[in-house]
């Protein structure tokens, strides 16, 4: 059962012998970096402020490399000591609030950082764009030029970790020193989805370092934006893979231009199959799979909707997946509500003596689904909606008998961090969970080395889940 | 000189009778068109599940998840309009009381149109069931019964390893789920493989079966309460407290192998049919097993259909002379085939007809218009089809004419009794050698299928034609109870006209001997105009190409050797074994259907031994792109084959 095809880079990555040496940054220090200036830090911990720009929050320590920059006090780029010419980056990176930043392969061709959160249609000079040429000579409409706008925008929230995959070929040239091959960017997936792939770049990229050339160091951006990265992994290419031939199937996409759904099956993770899943999206490019049997919400993502050609092509294997990229919200679904006899009582394992059943959904004006379901004799409602300004998703649940015994799982993750009232991080920055104002205090408990985070539903729980 | 003369003036009178013969015999779309749907361009119509409603609306759901609702049909211009959407795999509708019901992959859906928008804005779940997440669990229906409950079938799923053995890894695949309005769901019946043929007739439950694994051919079968249909996958849950199924799985396996072997590698061996064995029959077994079901009328496989589909019934005052008889589609043959039943000592039978061939796809679902047409919804996605499309709706429409046809075979006490659409010429009719009669059985078996053994030839000892010349009685020798009796009537003529029948084969499945009168010989003709002549060389078609010798009158048995220069023989010439050995359900001449066109075949210029093999043991490696693999064709002679590889390999100019 092979859950995952749509990584291309994946088969880029597995097949083909690719390295010459690894190397992941230790950032227990600075020593990478070439003569850092002081916008740039570590840090053990850093989290960004969702309504204030370029702000950092950090916590002392090492681990994570921090630029500070403001307009107030811009900070400068940071250059690694080593130069590279055929090149894997494989890193993670955490915007602030309307930050600007970039990874610029040997200094020269930028892979633009910015926040995109909630961008419909991202341009060339948005989050996974290959910025554009400048041509000063050129009348001022036409002085940038050449950029290549990310396949999709996969940009999550502001201090979320966003993972970049870039693999790029160095320009030739020959004994004379003349340009005899382009640069190219084979391929760059940030947050599972592929962006580029086999872009040539016919120039450096506005703002490049110097002249092209065989070899150049690994740039960050640090004058336009606070950023952070982490798991920096830089490895010299001897040879650059060759991509998968196979092309397989006509593809078979549904989108999303109006509200739209589709059940199938949805793998939630290896061997946990979700045999009564919907998925529902919207022209904001947000959407999400819920899982019937339960009232779990399973994943949400940015960007294009539904691959059905697992399902639709042939007989098919009942799957569909999401095109954008996922967040995913459970490993493992089980239900929703739960009847505790207080707030640290176990939840439960199945739906024994709930009486819990599926009712089905019913649509809104706007043609969205609200779930209905029957659990421990009340029936609930549980509407899960798209943001408008496609951040995330809002969730309400109402039950038409309350009971302060029914509690509501709100995550299952490795970590959750409060980072304001009623605002969490959870699982390593994967996403956020916001309660609503006055709503009950959740109860985050640790079970089996995971926290939980549980919340009594009272009447009705309202929460935004922001990715 | 004389000789000459001879040939000549009976090739003239060969020419001349032709000519007093040579009226075209009308064709299935001389009384039956196959009409377009005007569809607008954008629904992918892998047609699932057919619905008339009370107001003429025809309501179409789809294996794309989608339900349509047609608005004046059976009008040149029908208007479209999407009800509902986003559901899994749709396979079946049913109204009641102004909600659709629909069965997808996982659950019974009700959808209604609260807020009167046109649109469904309840999809409300009336039950959801466990699946497994195996591709092949497709779940059927719903079917309304008379009491306001629901009928939902469930396909099997298949093993990782043993792909060919069928598995019901969850509660209730393999079964029918009888489930209430408000949700309560009633094992109902056991034994199913792959139940897609899901239907109801006069409320009763019906359906129709895929040929497969313990499955040797497609058929319609009668469900009531209780029943074992035949597939042990699904008795795994029959201990659970509310089975109406008592067969218990061990107890089965104890009366049948199911031939679970392994190799010396340890890997399962997938069982094939044997040659020469003792076997087992479904009747002999429901001696064993009482509550196993024997199919109403078998489909014979690759002949009637490969993979059956829904039967309907043709209402009263519909498609002339067949009203009240049982149509049933097919989903690999792309045909529409007939069933006349009759009740012989309390148990259904009766006899099967093709009855129309040529829809651009496979055949799922069949639903009446207002009008008397026939809705006829199509999909073929995953297995392919005879056809030129992957999926379609179409409409049937009678033009009133009646057809020279088979209306009805019914069992007598020492033969059958064949009633016609129209009067038969008696002399054609009175002729023993108008008639053909054979009788064959299917295998009980683990294996994919099961090709007819115990075949017999059966004699015809006399017949006797009805005085308004539309019955004609045979008397068949060696009747055998349960036994599929093939009656061909290729030398039958119409009284008008001297049409031959437009179907002239059917298939009686005799479950039942009635008691009775037989008839005498005094009241029967035995004439045969087929009987034996001295003259050893046989007198066929002038042959083209003889030297222009006469052959040599030795007078002797000695015609031309058939050894080295055999002319490759025509397609005329095969068309018969191609027909009965079933290679014409799957294969076309030119144009690519469930399996390779033969121009193709031929371009591989295997040697005529090789192809004998390969109808034997198929290698579906050879064919890549082709989703469903040829079984093996053991019943197949040697003689047959080559004479099919000669004409396969004259194909390649």
């Amino acid at each position: 059962m092979n859950i995952s095809k749509t990584g291309f880079t994946a088969i880029f990555w597995l097949c083909g012998t690719l390295l010459a040496f690894g190397q992941r940054i230790d950032l227990k220090d600075l020593s990478a970096f070439k003569n850092p200036s002081n916008s740039w830090s570590l840090a053990q911990n850093v989290v960004a402020d969702l309504n204030a720009e370029n702000v950092l929050k950090t916590t002392k320590g090492d681990g994570i490399l921090i630029n500070q920059s403001t307009a107030k006090k811009a900070g400068s780029d940071l250059y690694t000591v080593n130069e590279y010419g055929d090149v894997a980056v494989e890193l993670d990176y955490l915007t602030a609030k309307g930050t600007n930043s970039g990874i610029y392969l040997q200094g020269n061709y930028e892979i633009q950082i910015d926040d995109a959160w909630g961008l419909k249609n991202p341009s060339s000079s948005n989050n996974g764009g290959i910025y554009q040429r400048w041509d000063d000579s050129k009348p001022e409409a036409e002085k940038g030029f050449g950029g290549v706008a990310p396949r999709q925008n996969a940009s999550k929230a502001p201090g979320l970790w966003q993972h970049i995959k870039i693999i790029f070929q160095a320009p030739k040239f020959d004994a004379s020193g003349k340009k005899t091959q382009n640069a190219k960017i084979i391929s760059v997936e940030l947050n599972g989805v592929l962006i580029h792939e086999n872009v040539e770049l016919f120039g450096a990229t506005r703002g490049a370092a110097g002249p092209e050339k065989a070899k150049g160091p690994l740039r960050l951006q640090g004058d336009h934006g606070s950023v952070a990265f982490r798991n920096i992994q830089i490895n010299e290419l001897s040879e650059i893979p060759k991509p998968n031939q196979n092309g397989g199937a006509d593809p078979i996409y549904i989108e999303a231009a109006s509200n739209n759904m589709i059940r199938s099956f949805v793998d939630v993770a290896p061997r946990v199959r979700s045999v009564h899943a919907i998925s529902v999206g919207g022209p904001e490019k947000v959407a999400y799979s819920y899982d019937l049997d339960n009232g779990t919400l399973l994943q949400g993502w940015h960007g294009d909707f539904i691959d059905a050609t697992p399902m639709w092509d042939g007989r098919g294997n009942g799957t569909s997946r999401a095109l954008g990229s996922v967040t995913r919200f459970t490993k493992m679904p089980v239900l929703a509500i739960a009847k505790l006899a207080n707030d640290q009582a176990k939840w439960i394992a199945d739906t024994a003596g709930t009486g819990f059943r599926t009712k089905g959904y019913v649509m809104d004006k706007q043609d969205r689904p609200e779930f209905k379901y029957i659990i421990n004799g009340t029936n609930v409602t549980d509407a899960v909606k798209v943001m408008e300004n496609g951040q995330g998703l809002t969730r309400e649940i109402a039950v038409d008998k309350p009971s302060k015994d029914l509690y509501f799982l709100l995550a299952t993750a490795s970590n959750i961090e409060e980072v304001a009232k009623g605002l969490y991080l959870i699982d390593d920055k994967s996403y956020y969970i916001q309660l609503a104002e006055g709503a009950a205090k959740p109860v985050i408990r640790e079970v089996d080395g995971k926290k939980e985070v549980i919340v009594a539903i009272g009447t009705k729980l309202n929460y935004t889940i922001l990715f | 000189m004389r000789n000459t003369f001879k040939k000549l003036a009976i090739l003239a009178l060969s020419f001349s009778l032709t000519t007093v013969f040579a009226q075209e015999t009308p064709k299935e779309e001389d009384f039956f068109r196959i009409n377009k749907v005007r569809v607008p361009e954008g629904p992918i119509l892998e047609v699932g599940g057919l619905i008339t409603l009370p107001n003429g609306d025809l309501g179409i759901s789809t294996r794309r998840g989608e339900v349509y609702i047609v608005e004046n049909p059976t009008s040149a211009k029908p208007y479209w309009r999407r009800f509902a959407f986003g559901l899994h795999e749709i396979l079946g509708i049913a109204y009641k009381n102004g909600a659709l019901y629909v069965a997808q992959r996982g659950e019974l859906t009700k959808l209604v149109d609260k807020d009167q928008d046109g649109k469904a804005d309840v999809y409300e779940t009336i039950y959801a069931w466990p699946l497994s997440g195996h591709y092949h669990e497709y779940s059927f229906g719903p079917k309304l019964m008379p009491d306001g409950t629901f009928m939902v079938t469930g396909n099997v799923a298949f093993g990782d390893e043993e792909w060919w053995r069928a598995e019901s890894r969850v509660p209730m695949r393999g079964w029918a789920m009888n489930i209430t309005e408000d949700g309560k769901m009633s094992p109902y019946a056991a034994g199913f493989r792959s139940p897609a043929g899901i239907g109801s007739i006069d409320g009763q439950f019906y359906y129709t079966e895929n040929q497969g694994d313990w499955v040797g051919s497609g058929g319609l079968w009668k469900v009531n309460k209780g029943d074992f249909m035949g597939h042990p996958a699904s008795l795994r849950w029959t201990n659970l407290p509310n089975s109406p199924v008592k067969l218990q799985s061990d107890f089965f396996y104890s009366q049948i192998d199911e031939r679970r072997t392994k190799n010396e590698q340890g890997r399962y061996i997938k069982p094939e049919n044997r040659v020469n064995e003792t076997f087992k029959t479904l009747f002999e077994m429901k001696k064993v097993f009482p509550e196993l079901r024997l199919p109403s009328v078998w489909l014979p496989y690759g002949i009637l259909g490969i993979s059956s589909a829904e039967p309907v019934k043709i209402p009263a005052n519909t498609f002339g002379p067949f009203a009240g008889q049982i149509l049933v589609g097919d989903q690999g043959m792309s045909i529409i085939s007939r069933i006349f039943m009759e009740t012989v000592k309390g148990e259904e039978q009766g006899a099967a007809f093709l009855f129309r061939k040529g829809f651009r796809s496979g055949v799922l679902r069949l639903e009446w218009g207002t009008d008397g047409s026939l809705f006829v919804g199509e999909t073929n996605r995953g297995w392919g089809s005879a056809g030129d499309a992957n999926e379609g709706l179409e409409r049937l429409v009678y033009n009133n004419k009646t057809p020279f046809e088979m209306k009805a075979v019914r069992a007598m006490p020492d033969g059958f009794e064949v009633e016609f659409t129209m009067p038969v010429d008696r002399k054609s009719a009175e002729d023993l050698a108008s008639y053909d009669a054979e009788s064959f059985i299917y295998k009980y078996h683990p294996v994919y299928g099961s090709p007819p053994v115990n075949t017999e030839k059966l004699k015809i000892s006399g017949v006797k034609v009805s005085a308004d010349g539309l019955k004609a009685r045979i008397i068949v020798q060696n009747l055998r109870q349960y036994y599929i009796h093939t009656l061909t009537l290729d030398g039958l003529r119409s009284q008008d006209g001297f049409y031959s029948l437009v179907h002239p084969v059917a298939y009686y499945t005799l479950n039942q001997i009635p008691d009775g009168n037989k008839l005498s010989t005094s009241e029967v003709s035995t004439k045969n105009s087929a009987t034996p002549v001295n003259v050893p060389a046989k007198k066929t078609a002038v042959p083209k190409g003889t030297t222009g010798k006469a052959p040599e009158a030795k007078g002797t048995a000695t015609p031309a050797k058939p050894t080295a220069i055999t002319k490759a023989p025509t397609f005329k010439e095969v068309e018969g074994l191609l027909t009965k050995n079933t290679c014409l359900a799957c294969h076309n001449q030119t144009k690519r259907q469930i399996g390779p066109p033969f121009v193709e075949i031929a371009k591989r210029k295997y040697s005529a031994e090789k192809i004998f093999q390969l109808i034997h043991n198929p290698q579906p490696q050879n064919w890549p792109g082709y989703s469903t693999e040829m079984p093996p064709m053991p019943q197949v002679t040697r003689a047959e084959a080559l004479k099919i590889a000669g004409w396969i390999n004259s194909l390649n100019k």
